[in-house]
């Protein structure tokens, strides 16, 4: 069984075995280096190239599987995003509520400082009122507040909101019980006022519309006005303090009441926004009773 | 043909053997095992271990172990029955099932040395491969040496 009678000289065995073991030290040395070294995304661009070549079906196999698990991860991550945005929306829309709530407490705190200024400023404040409840019948008619007889509230007492650092007349209180109170509106038809225009001193009788806003009779027939003009509590008001802002002059009317002009006037108080009303005292304090 | 250019076609089809016999048979004969044990011991050890390394490096691209350990197994298979050539006749029948059983227990045991020095888990060893590598080993090495004339005729 020995093989030896190849004709193969000792003097060249050994040259040629030395030479196989180098290559092959060398191999080893390299498939070492293959196997412990990071070589893995070379080892993933061979191995990719040899299944296209050896293998095209696997390899078309292969690149279909990942094609419809990518399909699939898409559809995953699409869930996910979805859920996701699901999620971001209602945490918005939160959020956004919250801002708005807080912007709410911001403009409620604007006016409570403008009204603590003004009522320490003023003797004649009775009381900071809120408003606790509306008519949806008689919108623009009349409010209650939540101040009473227990607060010093009293009928007949002048109803302001503070705006921009001015007051606006809003009513008068007409009814009062222990622990509330009805202030009418200025809008209300049953409301009039001794008015005012300073640029002219023209004098008038401002009353409610039922509507959003009032309208000013009783102005002489030759009278200019001009939009935008203001109309304040008259001097020779005895119920209402004198210059108080009524509102501005939004256009002359082709109503003729005994030959006297009128004027529509647009409330300088916004009587959508009635949060605090600041009760004062009456011109000389008369008229108010219990 | 140049012999080196030959002894590489002739791996390419050892291994297309492989991957087609592997595809349909399971259990089929470690045809790289055997093409390479047939190279060392007709080309000697340097011929043996370069196909022995080129055609485990081509094992590796299409497996999943480590790349590199069947590269660097044949390449010692092959190494090992070239030294084997001076003593083994590479015609007899009964000597070719040793030297393929030879090749393939040495061939398993450098890989699971390998797998076990990098951490890869190693699959269990289908016995009927073995069983199966042995027994046509003869008939694998007549193959082989038919087609490696073909070749060397063209």
């Amino acid at each position: 069984m020995p093989a030896t009678n190849r004709g193969v000289q000792p003097r060249d065995v050994m040259p040629a075995d030395r030479r196989a073991l180098t290559v092959l030290c060398i191999l080893a040395a390299l498939g070492m280096g293959l196997i412990f070294g990071n070589a893995t995304p070379l080892v993933h661009g061979v191995r990719d190239i040899t299944l296209r070549v050896v293998l095209p079906e696997a390899a078309l196999a292969s690149w279909a599987g990942r094609a419809t698990g990518g399909i699939g991860e898409r559809f995953r991550d699409m869930a996910a995003a979805f859920d996701e945005n699901v999620g971001l929306r209602s945490a918005a829309a939160r959020l956004e509520g919250e801002v708005h709530d807080l912007s709410l407490l911001v403009e409620e705190n604007r006016r409570l400082r403008a009204l603590l200024q003004m009522r320490a400023d003023d003797p004649k404040v009775v009381a900071v009122a809120l408003v606790a409840a509306r008519d949806p019948g008689r919108w623009f008619g009349s409010v209650l507040l939540d101040k009473g007889r227990r607060h010093g509230v009293r009928r007949g007492l002048i109803g302001v909101v503070v705006q921009q650092g001015a007051r606006a007349l809003v009513g008068r209180v007409v009814e009062v019980w222990e622990n509330g109170s009805k202030l009418l509106l200025v809008s209300d038809p049953l409301f009039a006022a001794v008015a005012s225009l300073p640029r002219t001193g023209d004098d008038g009788v401002v009353e409610g519309s039922g509507g959003p806003w009032l309208t000013m009779r009783y102005l002489s027939p030759d009278v200019e006005v001009t939009a935008g003009e203001q109309v304040v509590t008259s001097t020779r008001s005895g119920v209402f303090p004198p210059n108080l802002l009524i509102g501005r002059i939004e256009r002359r009317t082709e109503e003729r009441v005994q030959g006297y002009a009128a004027a529509r006037v647009r409330p300088a108080a916004n009587l959508n926004r009635l949060y605090q009303i600041l009760l004062l005292t009456p011109a000389g304090g008369s008229k108010v009773s219990g | 043909m140049n012999p080196g250019l030959g002894l590489a076609v002739l791996t390419l089809a050892a291994l297309a053997g492989h991957m087609v016999l592997a595809w349909f048979f399971p259990s089929a004969p470690h045809v790289t095992v055997l093409f390479v044990a047939w190279c060392g011991i007709r080309h000697g050890s340097l011929r043996g271990e370069l196909c022995g390394f080129a055609a485990g490096l081509a094992l590796d691209s299409l497996g999943l172990g480590p790349f590199g350990t069947q590269a660097v197994a044949l390449a010692i298979v092959g190494y090992l029955c070239g030294l084997a050539r001076r003593k083994v006749d590479g015609e007899n029948g009964a000597a070719r099932m040793v030297l393929a059983g030879g090749s393939l227990a040495a061939f398993l045991l450098v890989r699971s040395g390998l797998f076990r020095m990098t951490g890869f888990e190693e699959t269990a060893w289908n016995l009927w491969q073995g069983a199966w590598t042995i027994l046509l080993a003869p008939a694998v090495f007549s193959a082989f040496r038919f087609v490696g004339r073909r070749v060397r005729a063209a």
